[in-house]
Order: C-alpha cells, then sequence, then structure tokens
C-alpha cells in the first residue's frame, strides 16, 4: 500500500514538474533559418552582439541563425523614425528597442506587429504562457495588448533592490571611525572626511557625499528612502496599496530634503550634484583614485575600497527603507515579433527553449558554460567567482572572453531556473548578492513601484505627458533650490503646493492611475 | 497676339544666354538640387502638424484634425514660458552677436602687420570646427562648481569662496549661452564682412588719407557705408531665424538649477517631438516657429526697403 502510494506521489509530482520543464524538441526547425534581428544597444556593451558564441550555439542546437543588426543608442531616434515611417521591412524580430510605447501601439495596429495572445503563446511557448498566467505582475501590455515578452527575473539581489550605499572603508579606518547607522553619525563622518581631506588617502578635492539631483542612479532618493519615503525615477511617483501617489508634493519629504540642504551648506555634497551629466558621474564614482565617501550605485565598482552599508536611521522611529528595482520584469530584454516573420512558431518556440532548457537559459543570460559558468557537483548551476572570471579572461583574452558573453534573448528566471541554480555570489562578500542577503533584504520596499502605462487613449497619454514635463520642471527647479540654500522650505511649501496643483498635478496623477489600473496589477 | 510673340521672343532671349552661360548655370546646379530636395521637398509633410499621423496610414491617409496640436502647445501652462525664453535668448543673442564679427572685420581690415592679422584670424576662426558638444563639455568641465579650474584660479587669487555658480544659476545660463556661441561663431561670422570689405575701393581710402581722414573716421566713412548693404541683408536673414535657438547647446546645457530659462521651444520640441515619438505634434510647434520667423522677415525686410532701400527682394 505504502509503496503504491509512494509511486502514485512521485508520479503526481512529475507531472506536476513537467509543465515547468517541459522540453521543447530540436531542432526548432527542420530546415535552417534565418531570423532578422534588430537590437538596440542602450548600454554600450554589445556592439559585436551579432558575432558573439551564443548564436553558434543557439543555430547547433535549433537550426535557428539570429542576424541581427546592432543599434547604437546614439541611433534611438533614428530607429524611432525607422518604426514611424515603416517605409521599409521590418526585421523578423525586434529585441532591446527603447521605441516609445505609442509608436509600437500603432506599428500593431496597422499590422505590423504580432499580438501575443494567449492562445499564440500556449500552442508555441507553453512555459511562457503560463508562467505569465501565473504571475499576471509579469505580463507586460500596451493597452492591454501583449505585444512583446520581457526578460523576466526573479532574482532578489537583482529585481529587489535598485543601488547600494556605499561607504569609503579605507578613509574611515584611516580616521578611526566605525561605519554611520543613523543620519547624524552619518553627518559625522561626512565631516570628518571634509575635515581630514588632503590627509592620507582622502584627496583634497574629496566629496564626503556624492549623488546626481533628480536622477535614478546614485541618486538622492536615497536619502528620501531613510525616511521611508519610496520613490523612483525623476517621475516622483510610487504606489501605495494601488493608488499612484506624488512623492514631489508628500509634505513628508520636507525633512529628508533639510537634511540635504545642511549637507549641502556644510560642503559635505558638491555642487557638482546639481550639474554633472550622467557620464560624468560615471567617471567619478568609478574613478581609480577615489575622491567619493558615500554614494549609492547598482554594483560596486571598488569592493577593495568601497562597503555595503545599512541605510541610515533617522532616529525619528521611521524604518528606513531601501529603494526597488524592477522585480518581475526587466525592462532591457524585449522580444517582439513583426507581421514580416514567417517563423512566428519557431520564433516562439526559441524563447521557450531558452527558458526550459537550464543549459540553453543559462548560456543566453550568462554566457557559455566553460567561460562564464558551470555546473557543480551537485549538478546545479553555478557562475564562475570573480576569480575564476580573472582567469579566464587572462585566459582567453579579453576580446574573446566578451565574445563568450550573454546573448540578450529573454528568459525566465523564477523558481523553476532557481531550482537548477547555485548561487555562489551569494557567499562573496564583495558581490551586490552578498550585499542583499546580508545587509539589504529587510530593508526594501514592500510596496510596488510606479511603472508608466498607456491609458488606451493618446489624447489622454498626450496629456499626461504635457503635464509631466511642467511638473518635473517646476518640482525639480524648486526642490534644487531648496537644497542649494535658496528660500525657506516650510515657508514656500504651500505655494509651491498650490503651483504644482494649478499645474495640473490632480489631472496628471488621475491619467497616471488610469494607465496604471490598465496593467491589473491591483 | 503681341503679347504672346513677347513672350516667344523674350523665352528665347533667355534660352540665349543659358545656352551662352552654361557652365555657370551648371554650377547653380548641385545648390539648386540641394535646395529642392532637403527644403522644398519635405515641405509636403508639413501637413502632419495637421494630421493625427499614424505610421501604417501613412501621411496622406491619418486623420485630419486641423489645429488640434496647435491648440494643444498655446494651451500649455509653460507657453508663455517657453516662447519668452526663447525670445529673449534669441535677442540677446542678436544684439551680442551681431555686431562683434563687423567690428573685427574692420578691425583686421584695419590692422597694418599682416602677421599679426593671420594670427588674430587663425585664432579666432579656430574654435568654430569644435563641435557643439565638446564645447559644452568645456563649459562644465571649466565652470564646473567646486573642481572647475576657474573656481580654483578665483579662490587662489581670493576673489572666490564657496563654489561658482555659473551653471547652477538660471540667470548665468543665457550669459554662457550667448558668450560662450560668440567665442566659437566669432571669426567664422566675420569672414563675409571680411570678403565685404575686400570690395572697398582703395582709392577711396587714398584719398581720405589725402585729406587728412584718421584710421577711425575712414572706418566710419568709408568701410562701413561700403559693407552696409552686406550687414543690412545678414540682419533681415538673421531676423528669419529669431525664434530658432538651435536645440542641441541648450539641451546640452540644461539642468535643475537654470530650467526656468533653459527650456526654449527647440528643446521642447525635441523632448516631447523626438524622444516621445509625437511627431505631429511637434511639426505643429516648429511650423509655429516657421511661421513667426516667416512674418519677421517678411516685416524687416519691407521695413529695411522703406527706410534704407535695402532689402533682399
Amino acid at each position: 500500500m505504502k509503496r503504491t502510494v509512494c509511486l502514485l506521489l512521485a508520479l503526481i509530482l512529475t507531472l506536476l514538474l513537467l509543465p515547468a520543464g517541459a522540453e521543447v524538441a530540436l531542432p526548432i526547425s527542420k530546415e535552417p533559418i534565418t531570423l532578422s534581428v534588430w537590437f538596440m544597444d542602450i548600454n554600450g556593451d554589445c556592439s559585436d552582439l551579432n558575432s558573439r558564441a551564443i548564436w553558434d550555439y543557439v543555430e547547433e542546437k535549433t537550426n535557428i541563425r539570429l542576424d541581427i543588426t546592432v543599434f547604437s543608442v546614439t541611433q534611438q531616434e533614428a530607429l524611432n523614425l525607422r518604426m514611424s515611417t515603416l517605409d521599409e521591412a521590418l526585421p523578423d524580430i525586434i529585441m532591446r528597442h527603447g521605441i516609445p510605447e505609442n509608436l509600437i501601439y500603432d506599428a500593431y495596429e496597422g499590422g505590423f506587429i504580432i499580438e501575443l495572445t494567449d492562445e499564440l503563446l500556449k500552442e508555441n511557448a507553453p512555459f511562457w504562457a503560463a508562467f505569465l498566467e501565473e504571475h499576471p505582475e509579469s505580463d507586460y501590455r500596451i493597452n492591454g495588448k501583449r505585444l512583446e515578452v520581457l526578460e523576466i527575473n526573479y532574482d532578489a539581489s537583482v529585481g529587489n533592490l535598485r543601488d547600494q550605499l556605499l561607504m569609503n572603508k579605507v578613509w574611515l579606518d584611516e580616521l578611526g571611525l566605525k561605519v554611520p547607522t543613523t543620519t547624524t553619525e552619518l553627518k559625522n563622518v561626512l565631516q570628518a572626511f571634509k575635515d581630514h581631506a588632503g590627509e592620507g588617502s582622502i584627496p583634497a578635492e574629496a566629496f564626503p557625499y556624492y549623488y546626481q539631483w533628480d536622477q535614478h542612479i546614485t541618486s538622492p532618493f536615497d536619502v528620501l528612502a531613510f525616511w521611508g519615503i519610496p520613490t523612483r525615477r525623476n517621475h516622483w511617483l510610487a504606489v501605495e496599496d494601488g493608488k499612484v501617489i506624488y512623492q514631489g508634493v508628500n509634505p513628508a519629504i520636507k525633512e529628508p530634503l533639510k537634511y540635504l540642504r545642511e549637507l549641502y551648506e556644510l560642503g559635505l555634497t558638491p555642487a557638482e550634484s546639481f550639474t554633472d551629466d550622467r557620464q560624468t558621474s560615471i567617471a567619478r564614482t568609478t574613478s581609480e583614485t577615489p575622491y567619493i565617501g558615500f554614494f549609492g550605485n547598482y554594483n560596486n565598482p571598488n569592493p577593495s575600497i568601497y562597503i555595503p552599508v545599512a541605510p541610515m536611521d533617522t532616529e525619528t522611529g521611521v524604518k528606513p527603507i531601501m529603494r526597488k528595482q524592477e522585480f518581475s520584469y526587466t525592462t532591457s530584454r524585449y522580444f517582439m515579433l513583426t507581421s514580416s516573420n514567417k517563423y512566428i512558431a519557431e520564433s516562439l518556440r526559441l524563447i521557450d527553449w531558452l527558458s526550459t532548457d537550464i543549459e540553453a537559459l543559462t548560456n543566453m543570460a550568462y554566457g557559455m558554460r566553460g567561460v562564464r559558468w558551470d555546473y557543480d557537483e551537485n549538478g546545479l548551476v553555478q557562475p564562475y567567482t570573480n576569480e575564476q572570471t580573472e582567469a579566464k579572461k587572462a585566459e582567453l583574452g579579453e576580446e574573446e572572453y566578451i565574445r563568450q558573453g550573454a546573448g540578450e534573448l529573454p528568459t525566465i528566471k523564477a523558481d523553476y531556473y532557481f531550482s537548477h541554480y547555485h548561487d555562489v555570489l551569494a557567499d562573496d562578500p564583495n558581490s551586490r548578492q552578498w550585499a542583499y542577503q546580508n545587509i539589504y533584504k529587510n530593508y526594501v520596499w514592500e510596496g510596488y513601484n510606479y511603472v508608466e502605462a498607456s491609458t488606451g487613449d493618446p489624447d489622454l497619454d498626450q496629456r499626461r505627458k504635457d503635464l509631466a514635463t511642467e511638473l518635473t520642471n517646476l518640482r525639480t527647479t524648486t526642490l534644487a533650490g531648496w537644497v542649494t540654500g535658496k528660500g525657506d522650505i516650510d515657508a514656500e511649501w504651500d505655494a509651491y503646493v498650490e503651483q504644482m496643483n494649478k499645474l495640473g498635478l490632480q489631472e496628471y496623477l488621475e491619467l497616471c492611475q488610469r494607465g496604471y489600473d490598465t496593467l491589473g496589477w491591483n | 497676339m503681341i503679347k504672346n510673340s513677347e513672350y516667344r521672343r523674350h523665352t528665347a532671349k533667355m534660352l540665349r544666354k543659358i545656352t551662352r552661360n552654361w557652365e555657370l548655370y551648371l554650377f547653380m546646379l548641385p545648390v539648386v538640387l540641394l535646395l529642392f530636395l532637403f527644403h522644398y521637398m519635405p515641405i509636403y509633410g508639413v501637413q502632419i502638424a495637421f494630421r493625427e499621423y499614424k505610421s501604417f496610414r501613412g501621411i496622406w491617409g491619418s486623420q485630419w484634425v486641423g489645429l488640434k496640436h496647435f491648440q494643444r502647445f498655446t494651451n500649455l501652462n509653460m507657453f508663455p514660458k517657453l516662447m519668452r525664453n526663447t525670445i529673449l535668448l534669441s535677442v540677446y543673442q542678436l544684439l551680442a552677436g551681431f555686431p562683434l564679427p563687423i567690428l573685427l572685420a574692420l578691425a583686421l581690415n584695419a590692422c597694418a602687420a599682416p602677421r599679426f592679422k593671420r594670427i588674430v584670424q587663425t585664432v579666432t576662426y579656430a574654435p568654430h570646427f569644435i563641435s557643439m558638444v565638446v564645447i559644452v563639455g568645456m563649459l562644465n568641465l571649466f565652470f564646473a562648481p567646486s573642481t572647475g579650474i576657474i573656481a580654483i584660479l578665483l579662490r587662489k587669487i581670493n576673489l572666490l569662496n564657496g563654489n561658482l555658480t555659473t551653471l547652477m544659476s538660471a540667470s548665468s545660463f543665457r550669459h554662457l549661452y550667448v558668450w560662450s556661441g560668440i567665442w566659437s561663431g566669432l571669426g567664422w561670422n566675420s569672414i563675409v564682412y571680411l570678403s565685404a570689405l575686400s570690395g572697398v575701393d582703395p582709392y577711396l581710402h587714398e584719398a581720405a588719407i589725402v585729406d587728412g581722414a584718421t584710421k577711425l573716421q575712414r572706418c566710419r566713412h568709408i568701410d562701413l557705408p561700403c559693407i552696409a548693404p552686406t550687414i543690412v541683408i545678414l540682419l533681415i536673414l538673421r531676423m528669419g531665424n529669431m525664434v530658432d535657438i538651435g536645440f542641441q547647446k541648450a539641451y546640452l546645457m540644461q539642468n535643475s538649477m537654470n530650467l526656468d530659462v533653459s527650456e526654449v521651444l527647440s528643446t521642447y520640441v525635441y523632448k516631447q517631438g523626438l524622444q516621445n515619438a509625437q511627431y505631429s505634434y511637434s511639426t505643429a510647434v516648429n511650423l509655429f516657429n516657421s511661421v513667426i520667423n516667416f512674418f519677421l522677415l517678411i516685416s524687416v525686410n519691407a521695413f529695411s526697403r522703406k527706410v534704407s532701400e535695402m532689402s533682399l527682394w
């Protein structure tokens, strides 16, 4: 009896697991086929994408060759124009692109983009279909239509945390200081960095705390988060209990703004925080001779100097939080099929294979096995540690190492994948994964980030964009002025809020809410 | 009947002239082609300012919406600010930037030391060849509030205590914009005046010298009147671009501290039109610009014809 029950249970469990990892029959196409692709190199690290080893691997397994045209990020507007004129044949697939939603939807209405309906996915990409059904928060739609699928990554260390807070440990040690835990201690530490500039390894022109005003990366939003105020990107919107809120007029931001102002007046944050462009900011935070004491960044550019630290306690009884990245999907890897594509079924089976075949998935997501990762003794995927990576680079040379890199097609990294994955980086104190597990996990904001979505009415979407520009201009100049010592925050607050309301803040919020509701996440 | 034969005679005469001087007309051909291709051909696309442009419907197939986009633009709360910023920057640029190349050309023309003249010309022409992105990069580096070379120098000579606020102040934006523009374009813009000055009859100067005229007097009474037609024509042409502020420089120089004055029509069009892909709307805003420019050109030209008898047509 026991044996029968066990066998039955095993059978049920096996059946349950099947949809999670159902194999796609290979090769996907009986005859060799080539699919043309447009790809936008947003981060400037994929100009060689078409020549990467991953495509030989994909072709060998599936009989499908991808012929990729890579656009540099400076060609974004040219790509938008090509999409808007549609006077030349579209490629079969459009991957990462940055094309505005309205253009994509127009192209869909004109029959140039294929809607990835439930039926189409169930028939050709059942793994994706089942996953999106179970996880509507990952089901990205434009005006209610699923026109593309995006990379899905439920790795909390990647998706559940925006920037780490990085403190210059070398300077702390030289001055015999402890890692600050409160905003007061932070101010004292920054003051000590300033007072000892020009001594030891602290350069005379040191920036005790550096951020880039109103930017999402290396952002002053981290300080707002110390006071428990979540915001993301320079729209200053967040979602609380399904309601879109505008943090730019939240009276709670007055305290963090005053704190930033105090740091500015004490000379602990530089005026360059308000004038630097992104490239200059990157140059500063990655400078070989470090001259920043404290800043926020996604990755730690130099773990031998900077250590991740917890968000500061404001001693007001409010729990500090850390800002959140997109948890459900990443907007960097898109996959859209056009009407030029004669191999829709094969294209969809390709992405299903990439999410169900662990080796294919890992090769696509991280780069080739034996160069970027390998199996551990338990047969689990194990990414190479920093040491192994350096050794591989030395062995292959930088160029070949890059050629063996990731392929940028979307995959699903969720429970099924993680059951085959050994996250060795979580044990490495120099990694973001370690920082998340050991420092940030309990601080990350539990609400939802606001995601801009179309209301379905082009006129309303345009109106929202107009309002966004006007509100952003007023907010950013006013708040930046306050932080840099112009005017009085308390005395001018009401007039500022009134002016924002006059510009149409409530109408803007209603339109944002309307768009957000179309996502169906509430 | 008489008119017809006159017309035929006139046409034949013109054709004879063209045949006789065909080489000259051949020289003109590339320019005419260029104008036609890039300035006349696209005019038909202007209609998308009155339509809801949809890529798949094409220009002619997109829905006609009349003045909807113009109304949207003029109803913006920031419309008056955009216009004010644009016009103020333009007027400032014109007032400061227009006379200086004339003065430089007059000075160079009067310069008796050819070696010095060549050096000055090279030094003043050179910035014209630096790209706008590099120029703004230089401005950002030189004027960086705490680490810029100017801030460091001023601190060294005790003229500055704290941050240099040039990049952080809305009131400095226009000065920096205009004077950096003058720096980069001064020499280049003076070329046309130098060329006009080279056509001034040297006998006039000789006669004036004999009469005891000083250099300044010769400049005022000979050179300036001789190049006046060129100045007037260029001024009229400049008025025809009055509302056009190149977006690139203003956009690159924008930051949170100067948005109040640095948001001009062209940066707005770039953000709304190209970044958000609202082509009909941005075309409408640009057309609005062009119409203002067009009326300015016509008015100034008419005024000039009336006052000075010099005009474009």
